[in-house]
């Protein structure tokens, strides 16, 4: 089996600060939930923005589907930021225009129902949804393209119990099974079940990287409880 | 690597011999799409602005039987100013584009569709060229309405302008017909580069100061800002009192010699800036 996802060497240091070292990781191309784990700081973000192109690193090389990271690699990444990444002057329609125009995998069927779901006006201006709704529709969107790797940075920090929910559910009801989802998070317990590979990171490197299950009954503990003895002292 | 990722993921037009085409038509018309939806609809505004304002004040001049009043003063100062403003708010347009685009949250997903840091670039400066180039024809146009309604005196004041520019350079359009069509290419040229090396520079800066903003580098960029408009003040100063112009611009062949020289400057600083925004887009991306 092939990796969609390999990390050879791979280092950002950002001026004195060294966010990741040497970091080596192999996703194989089974389809599955992947949990990018660790502690605020761990290097998690940074990791993300290396294999969506939005970061060059210092050292190290990044394939992602077979392809470095390019216009190819690009094409075949679904991405949701940690922050508010959407055209805040455009109405929801346009910004379903503009995620149809760049993404030929986009479903804007698929979106447009999910939308229509929530309520939202697809007439209003994005600047003017709440925050909650904001993320949500970043989050349909990102769902919405059938991509081979999704990647979502803390989808569910800073929300609510009732919209993690909403956001958990739309993420295990959307996710086909030969895509690969990254979901980086520190909030193990609420997600732990989906994922079927975990990466640990702690200071800029790997601790820990294997399948879930495997983890699981070398460990004899669940992952949120390894993770809490991982990184009990940061 | 199995036979699935050997798959281009992308339109086969995209593929030169297998190859990804360095810049994609396909990609460029798209970005272009978005670039021209945003700066359009404020510049027909700002043209709508000035070629209504140019009617007003050709209307009023026609009315006035004294155009020495405070009034045709003030209007003309205030016409001269929208005029100037119009220009600007393209440029400040294509600047705020350029920046919420690449540097704000938005970056995220800007770089995050399939595009090369040439297509991003390009695009950017020619919907700022095109749109410069629109209002620059706006302007002319309101000229023109402007001398309609003032009649004889408007052109007769272009008439004595372009004579005099005829004297200074040697009556040259009087004295070779082959050097009209000459300068009207050159004309061309530096019209265009001109349009094109306002969004380069604006754009050139605004990655450099962005790289290193908050950090201790910004100095050097101040320093260096401070050093090229130095530098490019002392060769000019330098050039204007050693008595050169005299000797550059008492010949046919001196002047186009001086113009290219300008436009072969211009084309560097502007390949200078592409390429500089390009390299850190590409190489030293920070969002």
């Amino acid at each position: 089996m092939a990796n969609v996802i390999e990390c050879r060497g791979l280092t950002k240091r950002y001026q004195e600060v060294c966010a990741l070292y040497q970091v080596n990781v192999f996703i194989p191309d089974e389809g599955g939930i992947v949990g990018l784990l660790g502690p605020n700081g761990s290097g998690k973000t940074t990791l993300i923005k290396l294999l969506t192109g939005l970061l060059t690193p210092t050292e190290g090389s990044i394939r992602v589907g077979g392809y470095p990271i390019g216009v190819e690699s690009k094409a075949m990444v679904s991405y949701l930021s940690d922050a508010h990444a959407l055209n805040d002057g455009y109405t929801v329609a346009k910004q379903l225009d503009y995620y149809e125009d760049f993404f030929a995998d986009f479903d804007r069927a698929k979106a447009t129902k999910m939308i229509a779901e929530l309520g939202i006006d697809p007439k209003r201006r994005i600047k003017a949804l709440s925050k909650g709704t904001k993320e949500k529709l970043a989050l349909i969107l990102t769902l919405s393209r059938n991509a081979r790797v999704f990647i979502l940075d803390e989808p569910i920090a800073g929300v609510d119990p009732a919209a993690r929910d909403y956001v958990l559910k739309t993420i295990l009801a959307h996710k086909s099974a030969n895509s690969t989802m990254i979901i980086s998070t520190h909030l193990i317990a609420e997600i732990e079940e989906y994922f079927d590979y975990v990466i640990f990171l702690k200071e800029g490197q790997i601790a820990l990287q294997g399948k879930t299950q495997e983890i699981r009954e070398a460990e004899g503990k669940t992952i949120d409880a390894l993770f809490r003895e991982v990184f009990r002292w940061i | 690597m199995d036979m699935m990722q050997k798959l281009p993921v992308l339109p086969e037009s995209d593929y030169k011999n297998g190859k990804l085409k360095k810049l994609r038509g396909r990609m460029l018309k798209k970005l272009l799409k978005y670039e021209f939806r945003y700066l359009l609809p404020a510049i027909c505004i700002g043209i709508g602005i000035l070629l209504f304002s140019s009617i007003l004040l050709a209307v009023q001049i026609g009315a006035l039987a004294n155009t020495s009043t405070p009034l045709f003063v003030t209007s003309i100062i205030l016409y001269a100013y929208a005029n100037i403003g119009v220009l600007i708010l393209v440029f400040a347009l294509a600047e705020r584009r350029f920046y919420n685009n690449f540097f704000k949250n938005e970056g995220a997903l800007t770089f995050s569709i399939p595009a090369t840091a040439e297509e991003h670039i390009f695009a950017k400066h020619l919907s700022a060229l095109v749109c410069a180039l629109l209002t620059f024809a706006a302007i002319a146009l309101g000229l023109i309405i402007l001398g309609v309604g003032i009649g004889e005196p408007f052109f007769k004041i272009f008439g004595e302008l372009f004579a005099d520019l005829n004297v200074a350079m040697g009556e040259l359009f009087l004295e070779s017909p082959v050097n009209v069509t000459l300068f009207t290419v050159e004309g061309i040229l530096y019209l265009l580069e001109s349009f094109l090396v306002v969004p380069c520079v604006i754009g050139a800066l605004t990655v450099f100061l962005r790289r290193f903003t908050g950090k201790k580098k910004s100095l050097v960029v101040f320093l260096m800002i401070l050093g090229i408009g130095g530098v490019s003040n002392f060769f000019s100063t330098a050039f204007l009192v050693s008595g050169l112009p005299k000797v550059v611009f008492s010949s046919l062949v001196g002047i186009h010699i001086a113009i290219w020289v300008a436009l072969l400057l211009n084309a560097a600083l502007i390949w200078f800036c592409l390429f500089y925004e390009i390299y850190v887009l590409k190489k030293k991306l920070d969002i």
